[in-house]
Formats: C-alpha cells, structure tokens, sequence
C-alpha cells in the first residue's frame, strides 16, 4: 500500500461525499456557537479533519498543487486579527472595555437581542459579539489545523542529512 | 476624549493587547521582513513608555483593576452575585515592578536585533514570536485570575519553545527545544490541576477571592497538594536546582536577544512563585516550612549553579548556569522574607532582605542581559561559542570587552555597581537570620567573579590570534542595545537609595500587604490576612546613603575613594622613571628563558586556566558531571522526584518554634 | 464511592502518562505520555464541575424552573485542549527536526548537549 500517493477509487470517492457534509456540518457548529455546545474551536476542528481527511485520500502532492502558497497563511492571520480588533472595538464603543459586548443592544437590529431561555428552535440573530467571534476563531482554526497537517504530510525529507558535527560550532 | 484616570486604568491591557496584535499583524510581512523588526521594536518602545507611565500611576493611586467585558471595567464584582466572576487585571506595585524588568529587557533585545537577526532568514516570524512573548510575560505579571495565568504561561512557553529552535539549521535547536517544551508542558499541566483543584473547592477563579477564602478555611490537605504543585511548577521554570538541567541547554542554543527574554521569563516565573506563596497563601501556611523551602531551593541554585559554570567552555552555557546562581540569590533573600512573615521580624530584617530580593531582580535582568548580549556579540563576530577558540579581541572590539567588563563586575557585586547594592542587602539580612547562609553567599559571590575572570581572559586578553585579525566591532544597533543596560546599570548602582526608596520598597510592601490585595478586588479583607508592615528606613543622613538593617552603604562617596585613589596611585606612578625601551629585546615575553613561539601555541585556552582547581575537587565534580546526563527521561524524574519531596515535606514536617 | 470512580481514573490516568514519560526512550512515545496526561487533567476538571441536580448550561433547550450548572469547568476543558493541541503540534515538529540531524529518536542517543 502506498502511503504517499492517492488512495484506491473507492476511498476516493467516498472521501469526496464526506468532505462536502463535514465542512457544512463543521460551519454549523461554527455558526451556532452561542446557542448550541460547539463554537470556534469545535467547528473548526471539524472542517480541517475534513480537509485532512481529503489530503489522506488524495495524497499530499495532489492537494499541495490545488493551493495557491500563501492562502491558508493568510486566512489564519485574518481570524486573528479579526477576533483582536473586536476586542478592542470594545474600548471605542459606548461599553468602553476590552472584549465589552458591544453588539447587544445596538439600534441597527444586527446580532442585538439576548438569546431566549427555554426550549426554542434558535435564533441565530441574537447575542452580541459572540457569533463574529466565533466565525473568526473558526476560520482561524481551519486554516491552522490544515497547515499544520499539510507541513508534516509533506515535511519529511526523502533522504536524512545530519548536520551534526560533533563540537560546537 | 477620555480622563486621565481612565487612561491609566487603560494602560495595563494596552501593554498586553498591543504587542499581541501586532504579531499577528507581522506574519503578513513576508517580503519585507526588515521592515517587520522595525515595526517590533517600535512597539517594544511604546510599551516601555506604557509601561513606565502605569508604574506611576500605581504608585500614585494604589493598586489599579482592570475587569474585561464589564462596563466601566473597574466594577469587580458584578451586581447580582457575590464573587468576582470575570477575568480580571490587578496592578499593584509588585505587578508594575516585574513590568517595568520585563518591557526594558525587551526594548534592549528589539534594538540589539535589529542587526543581530539579519543574517537569517524568517525575520517576520522571529519578530511575530518575540512580540508574543512580550505580551505573554506581561500579562503573566498584571493578571488577577489563576486561570489566566495559565493561559498566560502557556503562551509564553509556546513562544519561547518556538523561538530556541529558530536556528534550524544547528543541530543543537531542536533538541534544546523539545527538552525545554518536555518539561515546560509538564509543568503547565500540573499547574492547570493546581487550579481545578482551586475551582473545585471554592468555585471561583479570581487570586483574590482565592486568597480570602484561603484565608477563612485554613490549609486543608488539598490546599497543601496544590501548593507543592505550584511551588515545583514554578521553581521549575524559574531556573532552581535539582530542576534545572534544560536552562543550559535552552540559554545557549537560542540566539542572544531571545536568551535575555528566555532569563526575563524566567524571573517572570519567579513574580508568580512569590505571587503564590505571599498572596494566595500568607500566614494560613506554616511560614518556616515554607520559607526553608524556598531558602534551600534558593542555597542549592546558588551553589550548584557557579561551581557548574567553572569548567564550562560553551560561553553562553557558563552564563546559564550564573544565571541558575543568581536566581538562587533572589530566592535566599525573598524566603527569607517569608520565613519571617507574621512574626516581628519581619520588619526589622524580613522586608529589608526582601527588599534585596526584589532588587536583584531588576539588576540580575540588567546585567545578565548585558553579559548574554555581549557573548552574542562575540558569537556575531566570530562566528564560535567556544571560548576555547577565542583569544585577544579586545583589540578589535573594544565597546564589547568595556561593555562586558561592565556586566562582569556587576554580577560579581563589586561597589560602586549595582550588583553591590542588592548583594548587600541581600548579605546583611540574611546574616541576621542564620550566619551560615550568608557566608555560603558570599563564597558563591567570590567564585562567580572567578569564573568571570575566566571568561574575560580568554575571550578578551590573551595574543592577537592570526585567524581573527578581521574582527570587526559589532553594528550600531548592537552597541545602542548593549549601552542602554550598561547604562541602567551604572545609573542603579549610583543611586541605589532612589531605586530603592522609589521601585522596590512599594514592590516588597505590596507583596506583603495581602489584605490590601483582596481589599481591591472584594472591598474588604478577611481578618485572617496578613496587614501591611511599613518597611524600615532607606535614607541615611547624608545625600545617596541606602541604609540596610544593620549597615549601609553611600555610592556616591564610594565613586569619589575610588576616583581620588586612581589619581594618587597615578601620581605616583608618574614619579618613577621607566627603565625600559619600547620595542627592543627588553619587553618580548620569554618562557622558561626561551624565546616564545608562536602566538597560538603559547595560547593559553579557558579549559587550562582553573584545571587544578578542578582536578584538586574531582571527587565532588565527577558524580556532579555525571548527573548531568543530557537525557530528557531525567530530566523529567527529578522535576518529579522534587516535586513529590515537597508534597511530603509539607505534609509531614513542620518547625513549631524553634531556631534552625 | 461510585462519585469517585473518575478521580480514580484520573490518578491513573496521570501514572500511566508519567510512566511513558519517564522510562520510554522513543520520543515519539513521551509525546504521547504527555498527551495522556493532557487528558487525565481534563478529565479531572470535568468531574469536578458535577453538581447534583443541575442542568447543562444551553439556554435553547433549559426546561423551566431548574438551575443550570456553571459553564466554567467546560470553558477551562476546552481552552485546555486547545493548548494540548498547539504543544503537541510542536513537540512532534520538534521530532521530525531531530529526526532530521540525528537520524534517531531515541532519547538515549539524543545527548549533544550534556553537562
């Protein structure tokens, strides 16, 4: 069995009807952080074991050449930087603290309600800040959890040159 | 816009929140990656003033808090419940005296790298790191939460792992760093079963509440398990003996900037130890148990740490262990601080050798910075750690021999430095408590500057050596970083009174005041905490007297013998008539009556200077040596071993009265 | 006794990791160790957090008039998995970049820097 190259067809296939439904259940979880379990990390996690998943069925050569280099990179900055900046939004709006809630009770209506106690079907247009929140670490967590599968995927060297010269240098 | 008094609650989180989002701004750099350390060490500036500004502001209000996601944000508990439920900041003057240790030491490291990391590559990803390790430290020093110095500690860890194997192509990186990141993810995990054990007893997160609720139950067998916990954990990372066989490895390999950030958290490491046993636990402990506790650490680092360092030949690794050495000073001084906390002697001789503790923190961060920043300056010129290679470039590099001679006699604690005010502080307290560990202090004192004699005469004196007459003097950048804490340190060791009466003593009286800590945050203290004593007099009579509890010490008069006895020996050297000629047969050097060959063969190498010393204590070094076995395995048994000897200790054995 | 069942696993849980960490020589298996140990933390916060009675603390399904638990414990186990994970992605990168330059990983082999 070859471990770097792709899978038979049968995984193939299978990994590809897979990877469609755990990145949508994964943003579901992302998206309904504040009223179910589940938020940023846990969705996340998600989508990158899908894409994992697709880099074990496929091989890690083949999905290497379908991204552009710096991609995953910079979709892990953008959720950090997002996440950072409504933070400290917080100290510029009318709560005037860091991580202040600042959404809850706006007048434009966005995100502005606190969620109903009781059994309810959800509404996601409620809670403030938390939602942004969640999609940001969720991004932020799909993009770093690939790239960090992707390194050791395609890390090892195919030969080992040791540089160890015995005394220090 | 907004007050003044906002401003400076505001200023605590801005410190944390400012470098961390500009490293995650930095990773975008990559084209420009110089542009990327500029920008850092722009930040690391304006954090430095942030930071100095919320220095006196605490000394002018008090302590300050800061609680995130609550309106107003100096609400600390919330309407409605009874306990302090969010996460919060707590600046007293012992926060904002570790702050301004810490965002000096960084500023100092920024300006040095910015030459020194030209040479790699991936300078945005170095610059990233380093500004989160910045944050990470001085959010481990200003938070107010336990659980939030968890987070803190482990972004700190992560950070600086990251940062040791930043050489990748060395063979020595990763394995520093996985050793390091071994025991250090270890140590965390132990930390965060201190604080479930915390939560599950009291419910609550806050260091305050804790400490009041501490207070009001006593030590219950829990409470003792998770002090035994804490006090390993950070003993641990703060570099003290039997614990600290991965700082060598992790000093030496890292590049010289980060080893000073490296020793900085370190003594952060250290805030967090005292944090614990002065503030979390106080006088519900057994304080002599306690105190002998972190004495012996203390003693054992001293010791084991300088008489490691004598054989070393890897420069930066014989500053490791002086490092080791003089974390086992600041904690012989604090501990004899707690040791004597409760009882009346802690305001005659306890807050004066805390005092000295607390002081030797800011000048150990001062001059083992300097002195680690100088062996990458040697490292940058020539290329080799290995003083066994190096000889006679105090010819070609003459701002590093001055700037190392600067740190040297400092760490040595010879007068006018500032190394001499804290040791004396240090010396004439603890003096009082038990004579013998003073004396042990002091031998550790003399044997530190012979190993600085080492090291200078064989990197700096010794003959021009032919393979290193292109040594150039270090870049600008280097020499501005060097300067600054060469000259922090000369201006601490002329005006020690100031320092003291200004910085530390507020720092020692804080870490005492254990009611005033919970007073800020639950606006009042239980009647079993610990009061604030009101430390002894600093000034003596005349202008620059810095008083100790049985002596003291003037630095200015101490400058004025010293340059009026370099002018009479001048005199007097003048008077005489040189009887030789430059240039002739008269000044060569002869051996044993032969004319000397050539200069690297009459070099005379650092391993050959103290081989009779060492030879003559071989019965003591070798089974010392041979503990040192490079294995992580053990490295992570006597962090075990240790630990569990704690638990034991505390659990069992405890002086009731008594002189020890 | 049957309340204590999980801090009994706990202790385990933390003797077993330790003996990985302490006397296997791969290091690839003190990785591990340290992961299990990871766990037996988290498994230790969770069972702290149980309180009799109480309900889990979701709003979208709370039924009336009970009292919800404190969504502390879970909020330290997850930021608590999250750190494990960052540290064992870069202990196991520290791996492969040992792998690299000594072409073992074998801990007793691993000694470049001693003493």
């Amino acid at each position: 069995m070859n471990l770097e190259g792709p899978m038979t067809k049968i995984v193939r296939v299978f990994s590809n009807a897979v990877f469609a439904f755990a990145l949508i259940f994964g943003f579901y979880v992302v998206l309904h952080g504040h009223l179910t379990p589940g938020g940023g990390f846990q969705g996340g996690a998600i989508m990158a074991s899908a894409v994992a998943l697709l880099l074990i069925a496929y091989g890690a050569d083949r999905i290497g050449k379908g991204l552009k280099k710096g991609t995953l990179s910079s979709m892990e900055s953008l959720g950090l930087l997002g996440f950072i900046l409504l933070a400290i939004a917080g100290i510029a709006s009318a709560m005037n603290v860091v991580f202040g809630n600042f959404l809850l009770d706006n007048s434009l209506g966005i995100f502005s309600e606190v969620p109903p106690t009781g059994v309810n079907p959800g509404y996601l247009n409620t809670a403030g800040t938390l939602p942004w929140m969640s999609l940001f670490v969720g991004l932020e967590v799909l993009a770093g959890l690939s790239l960090i599968v992707f390194n050791m995927a395609g890390g090892l060297p195919k030969e080992v040159k040791s540089s160890r010269g015995g005394e220090v240098k | 816009m907004i007050t003044t008094e906002e401003f400076q609650t505001l200023l605590a989180p801005l410190a944390v929140l400012i470098p961390l989002f500009i490293a995650f701004v930095l990773p975008f750099l990559k084209k420009n990656d110089r542009l990327s350390h500029g920008i850092a060490t722009a930040v690391a500036v304006i954090v430095e003033a942030l930071v100095v500004y919320l220095v006196y502001s605490v000394w002018d209000r008090g302590t300050i808090i800061y609680v995130f996601g609550q309106k107003g944000a100096t609400t600390s508990i919330p309407p409605g419940t009874g306990v302090p439920v969010r996460i919060m900041f707590e600046v007293d003057a012992m926060s904002s005296f570790m702050g301004l240790t810490v965002a000096t030491v960084a500023m100092g490291a920024s300006i040095y790298s910015l030459a020194f990391i030209k040479k790699h590559s991936g300078i945005e990803k170095y610059s990233s790191a380093m500004m989160l390790m910045l944050a990470g430290m001085l959010g481990l020093v200003f938070t107010g939460d336990i659980f939030n110095l968890f987070v803190f500690f482990e972004i700190l860890s992560i950070a600086s792992c990251a940062l040791v194997a930043f050489r990748t192509k060395r063979w020595e990186s990763g394995e520093a760093a996985f050793k390091y990141m071994v025991i250090s993810t270890l140590g965390g995990l132990f930390l965060l079963f201190a604080v479930g054990i915390y939560y599950i007893q009291y419910g609550v997160l806050n260091i305050a509440a804790i400490a009041s609720y501490i207070s009001f139950t006593g030590m219950t067998r829990l409470n003792m398990i998770a002090l035994a916990i804490l006090i390993g954990v950070f003993a641990m990372k703060a570099g003290g003996v039997p614990m600290h066989f991965w700082t060598p490895d992790a000093y030496a390999v890292a590049p010289a900037p980060i080893t000073i950030m490296l020793k900085t958290a370190s003594l952060t490491y250290l805030y967090a130890l005292f944090r614990t046993t002065f503030t979390l636990y106080s006088i519900s402990v057994d304080v002599r148990t306690v105190g002998w506790i972190i004495i012996i650490i203390g003693l054992l680092s001293m010791f084991i740490g300088v008489t490691m360092a004598i054989p070393q030949h890897d420069v930066k690794r014989l500053m490791a262990y002086h490092a080791i050495s003089q974390t086992g000073y600041m904690m012989l001084g604090v501990g004899v601080g707690m040791a004597t906390l409760g009882t009346a002697a802690i305001n005659t001789y306890g807050i004066k050798a805390m005092e000295g503790g607390i002081f030797h923190i800011i000048n150990n961060a001062m001059y083992k910075g300097l002195l680690f920043l100088t062996a990458g300056a040697l490292f940058y010129a020539t290329g080799t750690r290995d003083l066994n290679k190096m000889g006679g470039l105090a010819r070609r590099m003459p701002v590093t021999t001055i700037c190392f001679m600067i740190g040297a006699l400092a760490i040595a604690g010879i007068p006018p430095f500032n190394g001499y005010a804290s040791k004396l502080l240090i010396y004439e307290s603890v003096y009082e408590f038990n004579p013998y560990l003073a004396i042990i202090a002091m031998l550790v004192s003399i044997l530190t500057l012979a190993s600085f004699v080492k090291v200078f005469h064989s990197a700096f004196l010794g003959p021009d050596l032919p393979k290193y007459r292109k040594v150039k003097e270090v870049p600008t950048s280097m020499r501005v970083g060097m300067g600054v804490l060469s000259g922090i340190i000369i201006a601490f060791g002329l005006v020690p009174h100031l320092v003291v009466k200004y910085l530390v003593e507020p720092a020692a009286i804080a870490l005492v005041d254990q009611a005033g800590y919970i007073s800020a945050v639950m606006g009042a203290a239980p009647p079993g905490a610990h009061t604030a004593v009101s430390g002894g007099a600093i000034e003596g009579s005349f202008y620059g007297t810095l008083l100790t509890s049985s002596g003291n010490w003037n630095a200015i008069i101490g400058v004025i013998v010293l340059v009026v006895a370099f002018f009479f020996a001048k005199l007097i050297y003048s008077m005489g008539n040189p009887a030789y000629n430059k240039g002739t047969e008269q000044v060569k050097p002869f051996i044993s009556g032969w004319k000397e060959s050539s200069k690297s063969a009459s070099h005379v190498r650092a391993s050959n200077i103290y081989w009779g010393f060492l030879s003559s204590l071989s019965r003591y070094y070798r089974p010392l040596r041979r503990t040192h076995t490079g294995i992580v395995n053990d490295y992570v048994s006597w962090y075990i071993l240790v630990t569990a000897l704690i638990l034991i200790v505390l659990t069992t054995l405890s002086f009731r009265g008594g002189v020890i | 006794m049957i309340e204590n069942l999980p801090f009994l696993m706990v202790a385990l849980f933390i003797a077993i990791g330790l003996y990985a960490v302490l006397f296997k020589t791969n290091l690839i298996k003190i990785v591990m160790g340290i992961s299990i140990i990871e766990s037996a933390v988290n498994l230790f916060l969770i069972a702290g957090g149980y309180i009799k009675g109480g309900i889990a603390p979701i709003y979208t399904s709370a039924p009336e008039g009970e009292s919800m638990v404190l969504p502390t414990p879970q909020a330290l186990t997850l930021t608590a998995i999250v750190i494990g994970l960052a540290t064992t992605a870069l202990l196991l990168s520290f791996v492969v970049l040992i792998y690299r330059h000594y072409g073992t990983v074998d801990s007793r082999k691993i000694r470049g820097l001693r003493e």
